[in-house]
This record gives C-alpha cells, structure tokens and sequence, in this order.
C-alpha cells in the first residue's frame, strides 16, 4: 500500500511539474512580428516542446502580431493561436494544433426603444479581428471561429456593448441597443460608425443620419433631405436653393433616387423648392457618389438610398409640426406584438401666405403689390408603412407613399395651372434561410403623373400624361465564406408610359381630343457582388452588373444589352488612414426630356429605343482618408474623372410639349466631368463643423450644339465651398451655421439685337457662355427643446441668407406683349433674407 | 398676443423680401457678329429687297424704333457692296433712300432695276461686302404650287373672343413626294404687303407652314395670320380684301424662321428651353438668311 501511494505522489508530482514548466516557461522575442514559422522555431528553440500540425505549408507562412517581447509559453499561445483560427493541446512535450472550426453568427440589430432597425450597425470580434455590418434591413451574419469571445456591437449615436458569446455552432444573436444621450453637437457625421470613413472600401459612398439632417433648415424652416444632401461634398444644387442635384458633374436626372426601393421620378415640390420626403419618417439615406454597389442600376450619376421609418415596436408615438409653409404629424406604434404601423401626413400653404401677404399688408410694404393675390400653391404629402413580424426568420413590410403639387400662380401664368404628383408602393419579403443566406424580395410600383390645364374658356383642356413602373427584385445576402460577403440578385421593370393626351375640358372649347402614342420598355439586371478582405490591410468590393432594355413594337422594336463591371478597393495606410480606388460603369435607359435648367413637373421620361441609345458613363475614382484623435478629426481627398456617352441635350429652342417627333428635338455626344472634393471634420466636441471645397468640371461635345465645339454643361460650377457649424449653446439651446459657395452657373445669353422683317429679335452666341455672379449665402438655425411632462417640444428659428446676398436664380428676356419691337432682360434674384420659424412636438 | 401677433407679421413680413427682378443689359460678347443681312429674292420682284444692318449691343429699343423708320438711321448700313451672281450674271444692288411710297420704308434697303429670272436648278449666290468683310450666302428655287384661292369666313376668334374675317385658302401642293415648307404672309393692304414687315405692334406677320400632317390637296385652311408672342390672333375685324402669300422654301430656310418664332416666344428662363438663334446660310460671321423664294398669291376678296 505504502509503495502504491509513493508511486501516486511520484506520478502527480510529475504531472505538476510538467504543468508548471508549461505556465512557467518564459519565451524571450526580439521583434513583434513573426511568421508563425519563424515563432515556432523560437518555441522550439527555448523550451523542450515541439510542434505537430496538419496543412503546415499554409500555416507556417501567416504572419502575427505581438504586443511584448516576453510571454510565457501558455499566454503566447493564447494570443496567437486566435489570430491564426487555431487551437491547441499539449500532450507530454508535443504542442497539437488543430483548425478552429468556423461558425456563423447571425442575427437583427435593433433600436431598444422603438425596435427600428439599425442599419449599419457593426458587430466586431476584436480577438479574431473580424467584423460585419448589418444590411439595408437590419441584418447581419459574421464567420467566425468557435471559441469564447467579446463581441462589440456599435452603432454611431447608440451605446456600445460588449457581450459574451460562446461559438461552438452557428447561432443566432440580434442586439438592442440603446440611444445614447450624446450632446448634441455630435450630431456632424455622415457614417454609420466613427471610422467608416477610413474602413469601408465603398469609395465615395456617404449617409444622412436624422441627427444630421435636424442640423440643417431647409426652405421655410424645415429639414429638407435634398436640400441636407447639398452639405455633402461633391453633391451641388443644379441651382442652389433648390433641391435639384449634381453629383460629380452629373445632371439632376441621372441620380436614382429610392424611397424604400422605389424610384421616385420627380423628387420636388413647388417648382424644386422643397423635396417630397417627410423628415419625419426618414430615418437613413445613403449616397454613391463615385463607386456604385453592383446592386444598383439605371442611373448614370449617382444612387441616393432613401429609408423611412419602420415605427415605434413599444409604444404608440405622435409628432408634429406647425410653421409658416406648412404643417405635418406623425402617428406611430405597435399593433400587437409582431406589427408596428407609421402614418406621416405634411401639408404646404405656400399660395395662402402669399394671398394673405397681399392682400394684408400690400398698403404697408410696396413690394408686396406685385404679389398676386389669387394664387393657388399647395402641396401634400402621404405616408404610410406597416411592419409585420412573421416569425424569426420572415418579415413582410409595405411602404407607400402619396404626394400631389397644385400650382397656379398669376404673376407668372393666369391662363393655365399644373398638377403633378408621386405615388409609390413597396411591399417587401426578408426570408432568413440560414445563417449564411438572407433574400429580400420586393414588389415595387411608382407611377409619376402631371397635368397642364389651360383655363381660357374657348380652348380650354387638360394635357395629362404618366410614366408607370413595376419592379420585382430578388436580393440575395450570401456569406458562407470566410472573409467574403457576397451578393447577388435579379431585378426586373416594366416601363409603361403615356407621354401626353389632350382632352378638352368643356364642350365649350374648341380644343380636340391628341393623344401621342404610348411607349412601354422592359428591363432586366442580374448581378453579382462580392465584398471581400484580402489581408488585414487590403479589402475590395467588387462586382458585375448586366443588364438589358427592350422596347418598342413592330419595326420599331430595339433590344440592347449592357455589362457594367465595378470594383472598388482599400488599402490601409495605417489604423487611421487609408487609400481607395474605384472603378464603375453604369447604364441609363430611362431618360428626361427636360431642356431647361431646373426642370419642369411636365417634363417626360422615355425608354431607349431605336433611336435613342442608352447613355453609358466610366467613372474612375481615388480617395485618400485619414482620421486624427481617435476619429475626432476626419481629413479627405476624393478626385473623380467620368466618361459619358450618348449623352442628351436638346436643340436651341427645342419643342417637347406634345411633340410626337420628340426625337428631332434631341441630340446626343460626348461628355466627361472631372474634379475633386477636399473635406475636414471635427465629431465631437461642444463645437463640431465640417469644412469642404469641391472643384469640378462637366463638358460635352455634341455635333449639332454650340456649332459641334465642346461647353460646359449649365450646371458647371467649378468651384464649391461649404462650411457647417454646430455649437451646443447652453444645455437645450443649439445653433448651427452654414455656409455655401459656389461658382456661378452657366446661361445662353443673347449678345445682341438686331432688326429682322421689322421686329427685334436676340443674336445668341455660344451655349451656356455667359457665368453668372458667385453665389454664396449663410444661413443660421437657432434650435431650443424643451422636456415637458407628457412631450417634447422645440422651437426652431431659422434666417435663410443672413446677409440677404442677392443670387441669380434665372436670367429671362421678356418680350412685351402689346409690342413686339419691345424686350427688356431680367435677373430674378432668388429669396433674399428669409426667417423662418417652426414649433414641433412629440409625444 | 398683440405682441406675437405683431412678431408674426414682421416676420412674415421680412419673408416678403423673397425673390425680385432687375433689369439687366446685353452682355458684350467679343468677335460676336458685327451684321444683319436680309436678302429675299423671290418670283415676285415686288418682294425682293435686300437690306442690311448692325446689331445693337444693348436692349435700348430706341435705338431700333425711330418714329415711322422700319429700320432706322443710326443702325443701316450703307457702305456694301452687294451682288447677285448666277448663270454668270452678276447684278448690283445699291443703297437706296427711304421712300415712304413703296417698300423701302427706312434706311439700308439695297435695290436694282435690273430685271433679276428666278429659275429652277440655277444657284444663286449673295455677295455682300462691307469694308474689309465679305460675306456670301447660296439659294436654289423651290417651286410652289401653281396656283390659289381664298375666301373670307367669319370666325370668331378664340382669345379675344372677338368676331374676325378670317381667310380659308385651297391649294395644291408642288411635290407630292417630299415635304413642302412654306412661309406665310398675310396683309390687309396689298401695297404694304410687299414690305412683310410688322403686322400690327403686337404681331409679326409673317408665319410657317408645311405639308408634313396636311393633304396634298389642301382645301379651305385657316391661314395662319401671323406670330404673336401671346398667342392672340390678329385677323382683321372689317372685311376688307386681304392678301395671302406662300414663299415656298428650302427646309433650311423653314427652320430659320421657326427659330425665329420660338424665339418670340422664349424668354431662355431657368424654366424655358435653351434659346439660340437660328442656322444662317450665310458665310462669314453675319447673321441674317439669304431667302429665294417662289411666291403663290390671291386675294381673299371682301364681297367673296
């Protein structure tokens, strides 16, 4: 018995010394990186172990990081076994390495609150050093290694966590996060995390956040989301004030603008003063400006990805607003537990002020006369959105929206009045299947519709005309491997298309019934997307669009099909700092017959056929981003060179108003836009501000315009300068200041006057030759909220053009209509100084 | 209350101050075009007139509008030098003086006495020579229709609401084949018919038209009575003779005057087309058409 117990001790004194000598083993290092060949031989090398391992040659290449230069044997191979995917046991004096086994990990992230999706929001492993981000629908899936670790789930404007998880197999994890109560001030950011700038290999892609968006006053007061949009570097106003935009050169109608993945074909209300999306039910938007996810087509310029509100998941929330143009409310919350509704309604009394002001205070102020005091200007805007939670794994959502315009304004036309308006349907399907493959599945309808009414009794009629769209899409999230997030899909449209019929509107007029025939085309994309790391430095995004129009009958009918490759890289400098490359071709086949600078309601979309080609656009891009202070400071670089052919312009005083030979009216060429866009931001702080200067430029060559020479686009303003400033006052006072700059924009002005069969008549030089004075305005937001019982209120005072800077919005010649020898030029300055005032509430 | 009520007002009140107008004057544009030649030589000698002016770089209508003169003084060009060539033939036009008892109401009208043969498959070239600048132009004849006939219809007009003699004309056209273009002038007074100048203070009187959406065998059209910026017809309201003229033309010469025309009715606004002036066919940095027309004419008789 003794001899047994001497020989037990013996043994378990043996295995503690060998346990010892495991803990105790001190590993000495000369450097911090070594390829795991070279670590291995330095293990060896310093203690008695030895190595044994399956796919050597792969794994003896990887590189790792370490902090110190001393480790003991069992930290040693705590910290690089993750960094590796590996795992280890040691047997006597043998070290066994096996694969880690991957596991996925997917889920939602949430709002806590109100249960909104976050989109954006990032999940990261920092001992593996991988990460994701959730899609446009709130969802996730990261690949990772089975294991015990921190996942850190963030999201800018929200508290970050950091939760335990244990992977062994594929789970399923969704996050709630909670609103931070951040100042205010931290309000200037353009990304869904702090870094993204630096991280995302998206070359050019930026988003709007609500904070962000509350910063700025838009027109009479409110935030507008277009007009927030022109904030951004490298996005400009055709005309400033207006919510019609340029992104890198291109024309207002080359930007895809989404609502809930809809196209909306006329963005505007009132003649472009106001944008149709509610801010009280937007809740994201992203912008491609240079490079273009594969997932997204038809437009050559830009892609500008608008989300509304899915609704409150915990209580039922109403909000509203009164000012001077118009008014809104918002009314959202649960229906049950697995159902949240939003209903938003806004309605402008633009033309009631107008009358009013006339009519009041006429006697008072003399400029007031020459207000027309029967003027008809309004606007309303519809949505509705319902959200319903099927099960873990399916989601139904419908979006809908309606807005309509009324204008009649006498100052400018007593005869005749126009409507138009937007409808837009969205119901969409997410299906989880596994933790690697999420599909979203949309029916889409968009129908744009204007009327042009002409009064006068004798020939009085309605010109009504339409563009309808049905879609269906089929979004494909794949991640089944490592590093890789791969998308794929298909999306169809129908383009139907009642370009203008004339109907009289009493028995009275002597007006005939004209209608021009209707035009239909049908497209078609399939893509695919892949989003991959390459190494711990370099990442891509990288992609193929294909896609097809056919339209047309009989002879007429055309087919043309188009591949439009994108691929977007980053390379990481250092943690802070990055480079990036772009490289995109996109495809337009939908095209605006709209020969003037703004744009008018009654301007008309047509397919490509066999006359009119698809334009195609190259667009080549480079970044440089660098982040100081722990992402407080954001410093950029962006420069942009496009191609552009079959590009359309129109002839010198070109006819579209019921043209049936439309296409005598068009011609078509080259053009090209190049630039750079420069910009600095400060986050955080009492004080935060961005600060940015854009330089661009936009030419076509068209034979037939301008005698076949090359001229700057009207909406060519090479220089642009925008400053934004927000400062926390006091606790509940804010006050934000902005500033814009930019070249002035480009007319056909006449040179001269001269004597033709008797009357005057303008001799017109070179397209778009004369530059009009810079414009600049600076515009300040005063903002105090206060907290009462049962709501939250906030007054807003806003001064549009502080300093009343008289900006050309148009140079017009107006020939005299009792005497045709008679002209005279006019500037029409836009508003001068114009405060505004809105209070809104929220309970 | 009052005082928010007063707050209210002013700052509505200051909103007012919103988007206003100025005038503004030509912008001067260096090397634009110095001339204006109007050439119209057609089948009819009584229309043929040449006449040549400067372009004015400012919108002082006065300077254009000097009492009864069409073209006044101060912007007649006097000093070119100005030929017809054709078949070998060279005729001269030169400067005539202002004759109140004709056509040539108002300065810078070139004429000749020769007697000038418009034909078929002939070209015809303007030279015109002003100091050191010479500047040409080239026409062929488009034959019209052969003949036409008017009447006046009592119509009451769609704007105005006014009761108008309107004339309905019949005509076959030329070519059956092609398109035809035409211009079109319509006077109460044959006499001042021949100096296609202004209509009335709000009118032009001279307007287009073509076949392209018509029969071959037009019969009673409304003929169009001119080009107003307003849209207003200006038909006479008296019956009284009237004289309606075709000039048939090339298509180019037809775009020219729809650009014209546009342009009336173009103020090149942010929510307008892009204005431009039209496609001349004459070489040399001058603006203006030379024209060669075939003229058809009747009368519209007021006892028709």
């Amino acid at each position: 018995m003794r001899r047994v117990i001497i020989c037990l001790s013996l043994v378990i004194f043996s295995i503690n010394i060998m346990a010892q000598n495991y803990n105790d083993i001190i590993i000495k290092l000369q450097k911090n990186e070594y390829t795991i060949k070279d670590l291995f031989k330095q293990i060896e090398k310093q203690s008695s172990y030895r190595f044994a391992y399956a796919d050597p040659a792969t794994t003896l290449k990887q590189s790792v990081m370490l902090e110190k230069k001393q480790y003991s044997l069992k930290d040693l191979l705590d910290e690089v076994m993750p960094q590796i995917k590996y795992k280890y046991r040691i047997s006597g004096k043998t070290i066994t390495l096996k694969r880690l086994k991957k596991v996925k990990i997917s889920g939602i992230i949430t709002d806590a609150s109100t249960g909104e999706t976050l989109i954006g929001a990032t999940v990261y492993i920092r001992d593996l050093m991988v990460g994701t981000t959730t899609n446009a629908y709130g969802y996730y899936t990261l690949i990772a290694y089975e294991g015990n670790y921190t996942a850190e789930v963030s999201y800018i404007g929200y508290k970050k966590i950091s939760k335990l998880i244990s992977l062994k197999n594929d789970i399923r994890a969704d996050y709630n996060l909670e609103f931070s109560s951040i100042s205010i001030s931290e309000v200037l950011v353009t990304a869904k995390k702090e870094n993204d700038n630096v991280v995302n290999n998206t070359l050019g892609k930026q988003s709007i956040t609500t904070d962000y968006l509350n910063t700025f006053a838009g027109f009479g007061g409110e935030p507008d989301v277009l007009k927030t949009m022109q904030s951004l570097s490298g996005v400009n106003a055709t005309i400033p004030g207006t919510t019609q935009i340029s992104v890198h050169g291109g024309s207002f109608d080359q930007n895809l603008v989404l609502l809930d993945e809809a196209p909306v074909y006329n963005p505007s209300h009132t003649l472009g003063f106001f944008s149709v999306f509610n801010p009280d039910v937007f809740k994201t938007s992203d912008i491609y400006k240079s490079y273009i996810p594969a997932n997204y087509g038809g437009r050559l310029s830009s892609v500008i990805d608008i989300r509304t509100k899915d609704g409150n998941k915990e209580k039922i929330g109403v909000n509203g607003g009164i000012g001077l143009l118009s008014s809104k409310l918002t009314v959202e919350g649960p229906i049950g537990n697995n159902t949240t509704f939003v209903v938003a309604g806004r309605y402008s009394y633009v033309g009631t002020i107008l009358n009013f002001m006339e009519e009041n205070m006429s006697s008072l102020f003399k400029g007031l006369n020459e207000l027309s005091n029967n003027s008809e200007i309004n606007f309303y805007d519809f949505n509705v959105k319902l959200n319903h939670r099927i099960d873990n794994n399916n989601r139904l959502y419908f979006s809908a929206y309606r807005g309509k315009d009324h204008f009649y304004y006498t100052d400018i036309d007593d005869q005749s009045a126009m409507d138009w308006g937007n409808t837009t349907g969205t119901l969409r399907w997410n299906k989880i299947f596994s933790n690697n493959l999420f599909l979203n599945t949309s029916l889409i309808f968009s129908n744009y519709a204007y009327s042009y009414i002409l009064k006068d009794d004798s020939q009085s009629f309605n010109w009504e005309a339409d563009l309808k769209e049905y879609d269906v899409k089929m979004d494909f999230d794949y991640t089944a491997f490592a590093n890789h997030s791969i998308k794929f899909g298909l999306e169809t449209n129908i383009h139907n298309i009642k370009p203008g019929k004339i109907t009289p509107r009493s028995e009275s007029s002597n007006a005939i019934v004209k209608s021009l025939d209707r035009k239909s085309a049908n497209t078609l994309a399939i893509y695919l997307n892949d989003e991959f790391i390459i190494n711990d430095k370099l990442s891509a995004n990288a992609g193929i669009r294909v896609s097809a129009i056919n339209s047309g009958e009989g002879d007429n009918n055309k087919t043309y099909y188009n591949a439009e490759p994108r691929l977007s890289i980053r390379y990481m400098l250092t943690e802070t700092a990055s480079v990036k490359a772009s490289y995109t071709r996109t495809t337009q086949y939908m095209h605006l017959m709209s020969n003037s600078s703004l744009g008018l309601p009654t301007d008309i979309w047509l397919p490509s056929d066999n006359i009119i080609k698809p334009q195609r656009a190259s667009n080549y891009s480079f970044g440089i981003y660098k982040n100081f202070n722990k992402n407080m400071f954001m410093l950029s670089a962006e420069g942009y060179y496009k191609n552009m052919d079959n590009i359309i312009d129109f002839i010198d005083n070109s006819n579209l108003f019921m043209n049936e030979d439309i296409h005598t009216q068009i011609l078509t060429g080259k053009g090209k836009a190049y630039g750079v866009d420069i910009s600095f931001k400060k986050l955080r702080g009492k004080t935060s501000y961005q600060i940015s200067y854009s330089y661009s430029k936009t030419l076509r060559t068209i034979p037939g315009i301008n005698g076949g020479k090359e001229y700057a686009a009207s909406f060519d303003r090479p220089h642009n300068i925008k400053v934004a400033v927000t400062q926390q006052l006091f606790k509940k006072f804010k006050a934000s200041l902005n500033f814009s700059y930019s070249s002035g924009g480009l007319y056909t002005v006449p040179s001269g006057m001269y004597l033709y069969k008797g009357i005057s008549f303008l001799n017109y030089t070179e397209r778009n030759g004369y530059r009009a004075p810079d414009f600049h305005s600076l515009d300040l937001l005063l903002s105090y909220e206060k907290k009462h019982k049962r709501f939250t209120s906030e007054f807003r005072l806003g001064i549009y053009n502080v300093y009343g800077r008289k900006n050309i919005f148009t140079l017009m010649i107006k020939p005299d209509n009792y005497n045709v020898n008679k002209m005279t030029g006019k500037k029409m300055y836009l508003f001068s100084t114009v405060p505004t005032f809105t209070y809104s509430f929220k309970f | 209350m009052k005082r928010l009520k007063h707050t209210l007002i002013i700052i509505i009140t200051l909103a007012v101050i919103s988007s206003c107008t100025e005038d503004y004057d030509l912008i001067n544009v260096e090397g634009a075009p110095e001339y204006c030649i109007d050439a119209f030589i057609t089948t009819n000698s009584n229309y043929n007139s040449i006449r040549i002016s400067k372009i004015v770089k400012g919108f002082n209508t006065d300077e254009l509008n000097s009492g009864l003169e069409i073209l006044p003084e101060n912007i007649a060009v006097k000093n070119a030098k100005v030929y017809l060539r054709y078949n070998n033939k060279s005729i001269e036009f030169t400067i005539t003086e202002p004759n109140h008892n004709n056509k040539y109401v108002g300065y810078g009208y070139y004429a000749t006495a020769e007697t000038i043969e418009i034909k078929e498959n002939t070209k015809y070239t303007l030279e015109v020579s002003i100091n050191d600048k010479t500047f040409t132009a080239e026409n062929r004849l488009i034959k019209g229709p052969e003949s036409m006939t008017a009447k006046l219809k009592k119509t009451k007009l769609e704007i105005q609401k006014d009761m108008a003699y309107v004339p309905h004309v019949s005509f076959t056209d030329p070519d059956k084949n092609n398109i035809n273009y035409y211009i079109t002038h319509m006077s109460d007074n044959q006499f001042d018919s021949y100096q296609m100048t202004v209509g009335s203070s709000r009118n032009w009187a001279i307007s287009i038209l073509t076949d392209k959406y018509l029969q071959h065998n037009i019969v009673d059209l409304k003929f169009p009575f001119g080009t107003s910026p307003t849209g207003t017809s200006w038909y006479p309201s008296h019956k009284a003779d009237v004289t309606v003229t075709l000039f048939s033309v090339d298509k180019m010469t037809y775009d020219y005057y729809s650009v014209l025309i546009n342009q009336m009715k173009n103020n090149g606004g942010a929510y307008s087309q892009s204005p431009g002036s039209p496609i001349t066919n004459i070489k040399g940095e001058a603006i203006g058409y030379f024209v060669l027309a075939d003229v058809t004419q009747t009368i519209a008789k007021a006892n028709s």
